[in-house]
């Protein structure tokens, strides 16, 4: 969850991203029914402790992968399939690789990972696509 | 006659106790006595690895757990080398008749004690210390169910591991075993 909230904390936090999405429509987790367009979902694909022999030691790090998905609605009123491209593009710079205190976490990298696929929802015209990032930090 | 009978059954009910705990502390001490070794598969999760720049006065169980000695454990470590004893199988190849096989001296061990690098771990300072001095280092290594294993050592390797991104930063120490194991099982 730690990387989640490092991630949706950037991305909360980037005037670029919230100039498109505002703050309250980026959510960790799944996004609720009859939720505005566009929207972003963070969520958690898996976190790797990085086990030494001695399992209780202090200070661990872990290896999370972040999936980050931006929903857009049909053009004209949202700005549909282009729009994707767009955002995941703001998404990107938002998260750049930085060590330090974010959101109460202690951050060692944030590494870009794969991108897509593109999953649509067409009944309701909504295009989404996703994008990966490591987020490597140090817990419990 | 009662009476020498009497002095004797008290001299001996005075020396016997000491006498049996000389004797066990002595067998036990010397590794000679058994101990409850586990006695189903154990795990090498939890496992401690410390070392110490002292040397034993003996180098047996006695000597290497004296109180004089203090051991520090090593953080992080991922993985430590095998050890015990291997001999090599040596071969004469007779001009007629089957290949001999001779076994030669023991070699107690040698390889990589990798652990994640974090300078500041007081084991880890002294491992460092320990690859640039000539002297030799007791390492001991406390098995989760209580065995102890004590190594005599030499660290001969302090090596930052090949980077790669993504991949933690480890230090390889690598480590001779110059005498044999001295093991002793959990109580």
């Amino acid at each position: 969850m730690s990387g989640v909230a490092v991630v949706r904390y950037l991305l909360a936090t980037n005037a670029g991203v919230t100039a498109v999405v505002p703050a309250a429509r980026i959510v960790a987790g799944d996004i609720p029914i009859d939720f505005a367009m566009p929207a972003i979902a963070v969520r958690q694909i898996s976190s790797v402790p990085d086990n030494r022999i001695r399992a209780n030691e202090a200070n661990k790090a872990h290896t999370d992968r972040v999936q980050v998905t931006v929903y857009r609605g049909a053009s004209p009123d949202d700005a549909g399939y282009p729009g994707l491209k767009a955002l995941l593009d703001l998404v990107l710079a938002a998260c750049p690789s930085q060590r330090g205190t974010l959101n109460g976490v202690s951050v060692q990298s944030i590494v870009p990972d794969i991108e897509g696929p593109d999953l649509p929802i067409s009944e309701l015209s909504i295009f989404t696509r996703s994008r990966d990032f490591i987020v490597r930090w140090v817990g419990a | 006659m009662n009476r020498i009978k009497s002095l004797l059954l008290h001299l001996f009910a005075a020396v016997r106790e000491p006498l049996y705990h000389i004797s066990d502390g002595y067998m036990q001490r010397m590794g000679f006595q058994l101990y409850a070794a586990h006695t189903a598969v154990e795990s090498f999760t939890d496992t401690v690895y410390s070392i110490s720049a002292s040397l034993p006065a003996t180098y047996d169980a006695a000597g290497y757990g004296a109180t004089t000695i203090t051991y520090t454990a090593i953080g992080k470590v991922e993985s430590f080398m095998p050890y015990g004893s291997k001999r090599a199988i040596n071969e004469f190849v007779p001009v007629t008749g089957a290949v001999e096989y001779l076994k030669g001296v023991p070699r107690y061990g040698q390889g990589e004690l990798i652990c994640g690098d974090v300078p500041a771990d007081a084991g880890q300072v002294i491992l460092k210390a320990a690859e640039a001095s000539p002297n030799h280092y007791s390492l001991k290594i406390t098995y989760p169910d209580g065995e102890i294993h004590y190594l005599d050592v030499i660290v001969a390797g302090w090596e930052l591991a090949a980077a790669k991104e993504g991949a933690p930063l480890t230090r390889n120490a690598t480590i001779g075993v110059c005498k044999a194991p001295v093991v002793v099982a959990a109580v």
